[in-house]
């Protein structure tokens, strides 16, 4: 396959794995207002967990128990909903302000906790994650196969969430967003919802994380900064919070930025760095969406009749 | 005994870095994450005033505070001031704080390059104490001009005119407004301060280590830690618990990998959270 095209397979699959990290935040973000900055913490437990699982068996890390993939994506998934569940049992009472903050402890504390036990992770060196199926595959078909079944899980995970926002669950979720006291009013247990939004959405964020190291076929540290977080906090915020098309939209958008920012490289004079570049974009999208358009590119469909009004 | 003269000092950092992160956390009414920029570049600005420009250090340090002040108050009047009259939310603000801070960081990186810097001095051997304590002439003027600058900050918030406002807002903010203080002017001050304070713990963190584009954020955490341990807006609870962050981070080392330090001040502060989350010295968490 031509150098462009594998680039564009490569592009899509990579914008894919923000899409599904999109989706969880839109909806602990999106619809329930909910604030997490931790989401490259979930997404590294979601990431070493599956290789963990699916990895062929190694005396210098944690497993390699050889199980097949869907079995990866599944542990992963529930163990990063264990994680949610033991950090937002005591801390989801917090204002959205202080949880920001713990969150983007907690994220941090994942990463040292990858960086210093290298007997489980081999710390900094990285970790090497199989191509799955790939006996089954013709190697120039590879990028494509594994293409099509990011875009499968995508496609699963997007229609669930769909249903999910439309439920009477999602419409509590929003009654939380809009005014904590009229679901507590209606006799919601506001935390407990919340509690279950935390996890769910991070469950989510592990499943991204199985799927990206997957497509990667190598995770280390430093693939879990806080800056992914702030990336995918862009894509939701610019996208459009609570409309799950738009943060797609947002992400591909935010990834095309970024990849595009390589081919700056050419026009930069010489030893300016492009990774100090893409911070600091990134960073000034998030000042401008703040400051110019709040609610997104796209915005959130009304889901309210049109008689009603506004 | 070593670990606790580590502790002292780093708290010293900590703590002169906490105070004007508490006041802008309270009187600005978000937390910033900015901030760890304003520590880092004035770190940096004072690198070159003294490695390049040939001032003395002192005088690289003092020049340096007004410049990150102005630096400041200018990407208030651009960002923060027009939130404050579209009445954004403390959340907006922290996520333009989070963006001005990848912003200004990479600004570092681009301005002075990724490397490890440090300040051109002569390197001296460490005086032996009693106890076989171990200390740096660098070290020890940290923890003294730490000391000093203590005082300084209490004499400002104590008896000036403007300290008092400062102090008035931060307790109540719409008390202030009715007393007739000039809330605005009380921010701009707000951020002279907090220039000073982030601009000494930068250039202490750099004198005793070397200088980074991350130290900021890596600092930031402790940070945090000190301002809800000492409940926000109470710059007298954000010395002592800085001094509190960095004696139990350092003192940790004898028990566990260094590396998980931060992961000490992390569970303080979530603790703090949980039972107390005005902190140990109250008006905070309101």
């Amino acid at each position: 396959m031509s150098g462009s095209v594998g680039f564009l397979i490569f592009f899509l699959t990579y914008a894919i794995v923000y899409g599904i990290l999109a989706i969880g935040l839109n909806i602990q973000w999106g619809f329930t207002g909910l604030v997490n900055f931790g989401v490259a913490g979930f997404f590294a437990v979601g990431a070493y967990v599956a290789a963990f699982i699916t990895g062929a068996p190694s005396q210098y890390h944690l497993g390699g128990f050889g199980l097949p993939f869907p079995v990866g994506l599944l542990v992963a998934t529930v163990v990063s909903g264990i994680f949610a569940l033991i950090l937002g049992f005591p801390v989801i009472r917090l204002r959205e302000d202080y949880l920001a903050i713990v969150t983007i402890g907690f994220a941090e504390i994942v990463r040292l906790v990858i960086v210093t036990e290298r007997h489980i992770t081999k710390g900094p060196y990285g970790m090497g994650v199989i191509k799955p199926y790939n006996d089954m595959v013709p190697a120039s078909f590879y990028g494509l196969f594994y293409l099509g079944i990011a875009i499968a899980v995508l496609l699963v995970l997007y229609l669930a969430m769909e249903r999910a926002v439309r439920s009477p669950w999602g419409r509590a979720l929003r009654t939380i967003r809009e005014d904590e006291r009229v679901a507590v009013a209606f006799g919601k247990n506001v935390n407990s919802f919340k509690l279950q939004v935390l996890v769910l959405g991070s469950m989510i964020f592990g499943l991204a994380g199985a799927v990206f190291g997957h497509f990667f076929n190598f995770i280390t540290p430093d693939h879990f900064l806080p800056m992914e977080t702030f990336l995918v906090w862009v894509m939701v915020m610019a996208g459009g919070s609570g409309n799950n098309l738009g943060v797609l939209f947002g992400a591909l958008a935010i990834r095309g930025v970024w990849e595009g920012m390589m081919f700056l490289s050419d026009v930069l004079p010489t030893g300016i760095q492009i990774g100090a570049v893409r911070l600091a974009v990134i960073g000034l999208l998030l000042v401008l969406v703040v400051m110019v358009k709040p609610e997104g590119v796209l915005g959130e469909k009304k889901t309210a009749s049109d008689i009603l009004g506004e | 005994m070593q670990l606790i003269v580590n502790g002292i000092l780093m708290g010293a950092v900590i703590s002169i870095g906490a105070v004007g992160l508490t006041l802008v956390s309270r009187i600005l009414h978000f937390f910033y994450f900015g901030y760890a920029a304003m520590l880092v570049y004035g770190a940096y600005l004072t690198m070159t005033l003294f490695n390049d420009v040939g001032l003395p250090l002192i005088l690289a340090v003092l020049v340096s505070l007004p410049l990150l002040s102005l630096m400041a108050i200018l990407i208030d009047k651009i960002t923060f001031k027009h939130l404050r009259k579209r009445g954004t939310g403390p959340f907006g603000m922290m996520v333009v704080g989070i963006g001005l801070e990848l912003f200004l960081r990479s600004s570092v990186r681009l301005l002075w390059g990724s490397d490890v810097m440090r300040y051109d001095l002569p390197i001296r051997r460490a005086i032996l104490l009693p106890f076989n304590v171990r200390i740096t002439p660098n070290q020890f003027v940290i923890i003294a001009a730490s000391l000093i600058l203590m005082l300084l900050l209490h004499l400002f918030l104590d008896q000036t005119k403007i300290g008092k406002a400062m102090r008035a807002t931060a307790d109540n903010i719409d008390l202030a407004k009715v007393r007739g203080i000039n809330t605005e002017r009380v921010i701009m001050w707000t951020w002279v301060i907090a220039s000073i304070s982030a601009g000494f713990a930068g250039f202490f963190l750099a004198l005793d280590t070397r200088l980074v584009p991350i130290m900021g954020w890596k600092l930031l955490l402790p940070l945090f830690a000190a301002v809800i341990l000492g409940g926000v807006g109470n710059p007298y609870g954000a010395l002592a618990g800085g001094m509190i962050i960095g004696i139990s981070q350092e003192v940790s080392a004898g028990f566990i990998t260094p590396t998980y330090k931060p992961a000490v001040a992390f569970i303080i502060m979530t603790i703090t959270l949980l039972i107390k989350p005005s902190g140990l010295f109250g008006r905070g968490g309101q």
